[in-house]
């Protein structure tokens, strides 16, 4: 996890020139009216030590029909859009970095943006445990 | 498939002006109907005051900026979309009345109607008995 992470944060890893790439890929793609080759929904995934925030653009869906499903470290999102009359199917699942509790995850659907907060079950996150003096 | 949720993390860039966003076309689809045309554009994180729709010489111009901001306090593990600047101009058809236009934004959707002139809806015309 941790190694994982410190080749991230490197601007100059192969990884980050083949994500940059990726991207450009994608931005020709929308830009020339092609089907963009990323997954639906595009996310963003941000951290901090109670939990998860991962934000998805869906816009125009009726939250109604987006299903949010967290288990343990997984979480799938799916659903379906209306695109010309038409419902079409969207599915993404995630690998969590920790396990989560499904009784804590928070939704909700601003401007189009989905946003769903996933808090790190107690079991994992981290206790600060008192030193009792003997 | 499974992704691990802690890849494709961006550097972290400097703070986005109006300026320095980086362009996109907004996916518009196009609808006829009898009294005009319905242009729908996807822009997701967009709020009503961050789009502007301006007419100038049978021009239109679809304008906005999205809010993809870090929340305060978290960190970035993977970043798919970011702060953008969309953009998409259309040239309107001379049946089309520019002063009847109207623009709606709901959930990152925004539908601008552009009416047709009178002169060219279709009209049903009465026939009369002899």
């Amino acid at each position: 996890m941790m190694t994982l992470r410190g080749i991230h944060l490197n601007p100059w890893s192969l990884f980050d020139e083949l994500t940059d790439l990726d991207r450009r890929l994608d931005d020709a793609f929308r830009v020339s009216g092609l089907a963009s080759r990323a997954q639906y929904p595009r996310v963003n995934v941000y951290e901090n030590e109670s939990g998860l925030v991962l934000e998805a653009e869906l816009p125009g869906v009726d939250p109604a029909k987006v299903e949010i499903t967290a288990d343990g470290d997984e979480l799938i999102l799916k659903g379906t859009r209306r695109v010309d009359g038409e419902e079409l199917a969207f599915e993404r699942r995630f690998t969590l970095p920790f396990a989560t509790e499904s009784d804590g995850v928070v939704a909700n659907y601003k401007l189009g943006v989905l946003s769903i907060a996933l808090p790190k079950s107690k079991h994992a996150a981290k206790r600060s445990i008192a030193i009792q003096a003997a | 498939m499974t992704a691990d949720i802690t890849k494709r993390k961006q550097p972290q860039s400097v703070e986005p002006t109006r300026e320095n966003r980086p362009v996109v076309y907004p996916v518009v689809n196009v609808h006829e109907t009898d009294d005009g045309y319905d242009v729908k554009a996807s822009l997701p994180g967009v709020a009503e005051s961050d789009v502007t729709l301006s007419v100038e010489n049978r021009t239109l111009t679809i304008e906005a900026i999205n809010t993809a901001a870090v929340p305060e306090g978290y960190t970035t593990l993977r970043q798919e979309f970011g702060p953008v600047r969309y953009r998409r101009v259309f040239e309107l058809p001379d049946h089309v009345d520019a002063d009847g236009i109207t623009a709606a934004l709901a959930q990152g959707v925004l539908t601008v109607k552009l009416p047709k002139r009178e002169e060219v809806k279709p009209r049903r015309i009465a026939v009369k008995a002899a």
